[in-house]
């Protein structure tokens, strides 16, 4: 058989592993991505006041991909677009065809969101979904920053 | 004209179709909310479609150049060796949304009324495959040109 053939072979099997890790990968990490999207962006959620104020975000991420997930999910309130009031992440690993429950709770001392959750309060809050897939190889983030007045 | 000449100038035409015509049409077919969002999510458009039709027309002539040329021509060799390196341009312009060098890391930010989306994707490992496809299409090629030329060469003379 020619080189040129043989080449010719490796050529198909490397193109061919290309395209099912690229449609795989990313069919995976958009299965898990709309399961993991909270709906409606947190509107109409209602922050109680207590000391102190607690703010949950539950999701339940399902993976209808072929390929295992890693998400990490973290959820902040920024003031100035720098400075980090409270921060909290959770990273889970779905496998194939599972799903994970994921319950993150942001602690915020009553003061403090008195200061950065009231009327004209310039605070943000930034939510980061970050997915990986195919042995980390392929990744997908997504920040979405929302005005942290209530 | 000879089968051996329809077969390029098919085969030509059927990349021309692909990748200057369909690209070309293609913003008449967009749904209302698809370029909506790749309004919001700043990538131009008609820049990207661009990009793929120059590539396409050059692909094409590339193309024509390569089958009606001999298979023991440098000028096959020069021809098949260009076209490579344009399918590589090809998948840099895909995987990176219109920028080829940002290497398949795509970057969008979409501003809506009272949120910032901002999305980053990461294909990096495609390129890198893509790169090692091309290097190893153009090491064939030469193999092909090189293995024709040997056989075209008269009994008992080794070609240069």
């Amino acid at each position: 058989m020619k080189s040129s053939k043989i080449l010719g072979v490796g050529i198909m099997i490397i193109q061919l592993v290309s395209v099912v890790g690229f449609t795989a990968g990313f069919h995976t990490i958009f299965e898990v991505y709309n399961t993991a999207i909270p709906g409606g962006a947190g509107e109409g959620t209602v922050i109680e006041m207590t000391d102190p104020v607690v703010v949950p975000y539950s999701i339940s991420p399902r993976n209808h991909g072929y390929l295992e997930a890693k998400l990490t999910v973290t959820i902040s309130l920024v003031a100035e677009r720098e400075v980090v009031i409270a921060t909290e992440s959770m990273e889970v690993t779905i496998p194939p065809g599972e799903q994970v429950p994921l319950d993150l709770e942001l602690t915020i001392p009553l003061s403090t969101a008195q200061i950065y959750l009231g009327e004209g309060s310039n605070a943000e809050w930034v939510l980061e979904l970050g997915i990986t897939t195919l042995y980390d190889l392929v990744s997908f983030s997504n920040i979405i920053t929302m005005s942290g007045a209530q | 004209m000879s089968t051996k000449k329809i077969k390029p100038v098919v085969s030509a035409i059927i990349t021309l179709i692909l990748f200057v015509v369909v690209p070309y049409m293609l913003p008449e077919y967009i749904p209302p909310d698809i370029n909506q969002f790749i309004a919001e999510s700043q990538i131009d458009l008609d820049a990207f479609l661009n990009q793929i039709m120059v590539v396409g027309a050059v692909t094409a002539a590339i193309t024509l150049v390569k089958g009606l040329a001999g298979k023991t021509s440098p000028i096959w060799l020069l021809a098949s060796l260009a076209q490579n390196v344009s399918s590589l341009v090809f998948t840099l312009i895909l995987l990176g949304a219109g920028d080829i060098l940002s290497l398949g890391l795509v970057e969008l930010t979409m501003e809506t009324e009272n949120a910032t989306n901002y999305i980053k994707m990461n294909t990096r490992v495609f390129v890198y495959l893509s790169i090692e496809v091309v290097a190893l299409s153009m090491i064939r090629s030469y193999l092909s040109w090189r293995e024709a030329c040997i056989e075209a060469a008269p009994p008992g003379r080794i070609p240069a």
